[in-house]
C-alpha cells in the first residue's frame, strides 16, 4: 500500500448519545483508494460511527477528531461534509415524497459541486449511472425512495454515489435486508465505482457482501471500539467461525 | 323601514343587513319572481338563524367577532369594462393568465361581471357561460331547479346571507354527453376595500359530460377590511366527469366565510383539487355530496398559512347512496404565528352500503408559534362499508433534514425542498400545467424568507 498520509483519520473518537456513551475510543486510518470493512455484531456502535462521520445532530463527539484531508470535520454541517466529498449511504434510506428522483439528485449535485449543471446535461449524467448499475430509467422520475423495496431503496443509495462521486464513501449496512441476488448486485455496483482516488469503509454486519466489494483492510467493532483488525482473511474467520467465538478470542487478547 | 327611504339609496351606498338591502340589489337586476322569492326565504332563514359564536362546536375556533358587517358597502361595481382578456388589469391577469388554453373565462370584479368569453368551439357544442343575473331570464329552465337548491338557506347563517344578497355569480352549464375539451375558469376579483361580495358560481355538468372548471379568487392586499360570502353549486349527474379546482388568494385584508357543495349523481366522477394561500381569516365549508351510486371522488387539497392568517376548512365526503368511493387528502403549513383548523367529516348515511371512503389530513408546522388543529369526524350509520381516516401534524422531519443535508443541502434549502416535496404530493394532481406550476410557485412564494427553526 501507499505511503502517503492518510486522508481520512478518526482519533479516539468518542460519541454520546443522549448522555450515553456509544463510541469509546474509535481510530482508524484510511489512505486513497483503500477499502476498509467495519465488522461487528448488533449495538455494537457501527451506525454511530456512520452517523457520526455524517454529522446527524443527534450524535455528539464528546472527544477525538476526525481529520478529512487534514481538516477536523467534527463541527461542520452534513451538508459541508457532502461537499468535501463525504458520501454516508444510509442503512435506512428516506423517501422524499413530491422530490424526483432526477430533481433530488440534480440539486444535490449542484450543492455539492457547487456548479450549475444543465437539466439536459444531469439528466445524460444522470441515465449514464443508471444504466452503468444496471437500475431502470424509469425511477428517474419517482420520487426519491418513495415505495421502493429495501433492495431498490439501497441501489439508490449506489446510484446516489455514482452520481455525486465522492473521495470517501462511508456505507452503511448497504447489504442488510438483502436477498443474495441482490447483495449481488449491490456489491458489483459498488465495485465498479471504485477508483484509486477513491476510498470507501463499509460498515456490515455479514461478510457476504465483502466477497464482491473486497477490503484491503477488516476491522472488528465490539462495544464502541475498534478491537482487532486485519486483512480480508480476518472478515473469513468471522465468516468460519460466526461473532460468538470470534469475539470470545478478540475480547480475550484486548483484555 | 319605508319603501320611499330606500329608493334615495343608490346601490353603490348599500350599507346594513335589512330586506330593503337585498330587494334594492333584486329590482336593480330586474329579477324574476322566482328569483326575489329564492331571496326572501334565505332572507328569512337569516333573521331565524342565530349568528354563530364561539360557542357554536363548527365555530368555536373561530373568531369572526373582526368582522364589521354593518359597515361595510353591499354592492360594488366593477369599475372595468373589458371585452376580451387583454382589456384586463395587469394585476389581475397575473392571477388569470397561467399558460393554460381557456375555453371560456368570466370575470367578476366586486359585485359586477366585467367579462364572460366562451370560445365558438364551446358555444357550438351548447355549453353555456353566462353571468347569473342574465340567466336567470335567459335559461330559466337550467338554472331554476338547481339555483339555491344545493347550498341552501338552512346550510347556516352566512349561507343564508349569501342567499338573500348574492350579486354578479356565473352560470355554466355543459350538455349531455359533450366533452369540454378546453378548460373553463371563474375569476372572482376584489379591488375595493370596505366592501361586501357574494359572488355566486353555478356549474350544472349534465349526464355523461366532461367538464374542467377553475374557480380562483383573488385581490391584492388593502387596508381596510373586506368581506366575501361566496357560495359554489356544482351538479355533476349521472356519469358526469367533473374536474373542479379552488383557488383561494385573497389579500391579506379579507375575511372570508364561504360553502361549497358539489352534487355528484350516478356513477359520476369527481376530481376536486384546493388550494388556499390568501385571506386574513377563512372558513369555509367544502362539501361534497354522493347523491348516486357508484360515484368515484377524489379530493386533494392544501392550505398554507402565514403571518397571523387564521384558516379554516371543513371537508364533508357526504355518502348518500351505496356503491360510491371518496378518497380525500388535504395538506397544511403553518408558519409564523398563523392558525388553521381543518375538520374532515366522512359521513356514511343509512343504505350507502358498500360506501369505501378515505380522508386524509397531514399538517405541517413551520413555525414553534403556529397552532393548528385537525378533527376527524366519522359518522356511519351502516355495516357493509370500509372508512379509514389518518391525521398527523408535526414539524418537518429531523431525519428527512439530515438525510437531504447530507446530500450537499444547507439546512433551509433541505427544508424547503421538504416542504416544496410535501406540497408537490398534492399539487401532482392539478389538471392543468399552467396551475400547476403556479401553485407550485405560490409555495415558494409563501416559503420565502422563512427560517428552519432549531
Amino acid at each position: 500500500m501507499a505511503t502517503e498520509q492518510p486522508f481520512f483519520l478518526i482519533d479516539d473518537l468518542h460519541v454520546e448519545i443522549e448522555e450515553n456513551e456509544i463510541l469509546r475510543g474509535v481510530d482508524l486510518s484510511v489512505k486513497r483508494g483503500e477499502i476498509h470493512a467495519i465488522m461487528g455484531p448488533n449495538g455494537s456502535g457501527k451506525s454511530t460511527l456512520a452517523h457520526t462521520l455524517m454529522g446527524h445532530p443527534s450524535y455528539e463527539a464528546t472527544a477525538g477528531q476526525v481529520l478529512f484531508n487534514g481538516e477536523d470535520i467534527l463541527e461542520r454541517d452534513p451538508n459541508d461534509r457532502a461537499k468535501l466529498g463525504i458520501f454516508l449511504a444510509f442503512q435506512y434510506p428516506l423517501a422524499i415524497p413530491g422530490v424526483s428522483t432526477l430533481n433530488f439528485l440534480r440539486t444535490s449535485l449542484k450543492a455539492v459541486k457547487q456548479e450549475e449543471i444543465s437539466a439536459r446535461q444531469f439528466r445524460k449524467h444522470l441515465l449514464e449511472k443508471m444504466d452503468l448499475l444496471k437500475i431502470s430509467r424509469e425511477f428517474a422520475g419517482r420520487y426519491l425512495n418513495d415505495g421502493f423495496s429495501g433492495g431498490e431503496k439501497k441501489r439508490m443509495e449506489i446510484l446516489q454515489m455514482a452520481v455525486l462521486e465522492p473521495e470517501l464513501a462511508v456505507l452503511d449496512e448497504i447489504d442488510s435486508g438483502l436477498d443474495i441476488d441482490a447483495i449481488r448486485a449491490v456489491g458489483e455496483g459498488i465495485s465498479s465505482l471504485m477508483h484509486p482516488e477513491m476510498s470507501i469503509v463499509i460498515i456490515t454486519h455479514y461478510p457476504r457482501i465483502l466477497h464482491y466489494v473486497r477490503p484491503d483492510y477488516v476491522h472488528i467493532m465490539v462495544d464502541g471500539k475498534i478491537r482487532q483488525s486485519g486483512g480480508f482473511e480476518l472478515a473469513e474467520e468471522l465468516e468460519a467461525k460466526g461473532y460468538d467465538v470470534l469475539l470470545k478470542e478478540v475480547m480475550q487478547t484486548s483484555s | 323601514m319605508s319603501q320611499s327611504s330606500v329608493e334615495q339609496v343608490p346601490l353603490t351606498a348599500l350599507q346594513g343587513i335589512t330586506a330593503d338591502a337585498w330587494q334594492e340589489i333584486s329590482r336593480a337586476c330586474e329579477e324574476p319572481d322566482w328569483v326575489r322569492d329564492l331571496r326572501q326565504k334565505a332572507w328569512e332563514a337569516y333573521v331565524e338563524t342565530p349568528l354563530p359564536t364561539l360557542r357554536d362546536e363548527d365555530w368555536r375556533r373561530t373568531d369572526y367577532r373582526e368582522l364589521q358587517l354593518e359597515d361595510l358597502l353591499l354592492y360594488m361595481p366593477a369599475g372595468i369594462e373589458a371585452a376580451c382578456e387583454a382589456d384586463l388589469p395587469e394585476s389581475l391577469r397575473s392571477h388569470s393568465e397561467t399558460g393554460d388554453d381557456w375555453g371560456g373565462m368570466v370575470v367578476q370584479v366586486n359585485s359586477e361581471i366585467a367579462l364572460t368569453r366562451l370560445d365558438e368551439t364551446l358555444q357550438a357544442q351548447g355549453v353555456i357561460l353566462a353571468p347569473l343575473a342574465q340567466a336567470v331570464h335567459t335559461h330559466p329552465e337550467l338554472v331554476q331547479p338547481h339555483l339555491g337548491r344545493i347550498v341552501t338557506p338552512d346550510d347556516g347563517k352566512f349561507p343564508a346571507l349569501h342567499g338573500a344578497f348574492f350579486s354578479g355569480g356565473i352560470f355554466c352549464y355543459v350538455p349531455p354527453d359533450t366533452t369540454v375539451e378546453l378548460p373553463i375558469q371563474a375569476l372572482v376579483w376584489m379591488n375595493a376595500e370596505n366592501i361586501a361580495v357574494f359572488p355566486h358560481v353555478l356549474l350544472v355538468a349534465d349526464r355523461g359530460s366532461q367538464v374542467t372548471f377553475v374557480e380562483r379568487y383573488a385581490s391584492p392586499t388593502l387596508e381596510a377590511q373586506s368581506f366575501s360570502c361566496p357560495a359554489t353549486e356544482v351538479v355533476a349527474k349521472d356519469g358526469a366527469q367533473v374536474r373542479h379546482v379552488t383557488i383561494q388568494d385573497w389579500g391579506r385584508h379579507v375575511i372570508e366565510l364561504g360553502f361549497q357543495r358539489l352534487r355528484v349523481d350516478n356513477d359520476g366522477h369527481l376530481l376536486t383539487i384546493l388550494a388556499a394561500t390568501g385571506g386574513k381569516l377563512v372558513k369555509n365549508y367544502v362539501d361534497n355530496s354522493f347523491a348516486g351510486s357508484g360515484v368515484e371522488a377524489f379530493h386533494r387539497g392544501f392550505f398554507f398559512t402565514d403571518g397571523t392568517q387564521h384558516m379554516d376548512y371543513k371537508t364533508m365526503q357526504d355518502h348518500l347512496a351505496p356503491y360510491s368511493t371518496s378518497d380525500l387528502l388535504i395538506k397544511g403549513a403553518l408558519r409564523d404565528r398563523s392558525r388553521a383548523v381543518f375538520t374532515g367529516v366522512i359521513n356514511v348515511r343509512k343504505g350507502s352500503k358498500r360506501t369505501d371512503a378515505y380522508q386524509e389530513n397531514r399538517n405541517l408546522l413551520l413555525s414553534k408559534r403556529a397552532r393548528s388543529d385537525s378533527i376527524p369526524i366519522l359518522e356511519i350509520d351502516n355495516d357493509d362499508v370500509r372508512c379509514t381516516h389518518g391525521s398527523a401534524t408535526g414539524q418537518v422531519d429531523q431525519e428527512e433534514l439530515f438525510y437531504v443535508m447530507a446530500h450537499g443541502l444547507n439546512k433551509n434549502d433541505a427544508a424547503r425542498m421538504l416542504v416544496e416535496g410535501f406540497f408537490s404530493e398534492v399539487i401532482q394532481h392539478t389538471p392543468l400545467d399552467g396551475v400547476q406550476a403556479q401553485l407550485a410557485g405560490k409555495v415558494q412564494e409563501k416559503m420565502a424568507g422563512w427560517q428552519v427553526e432549531d
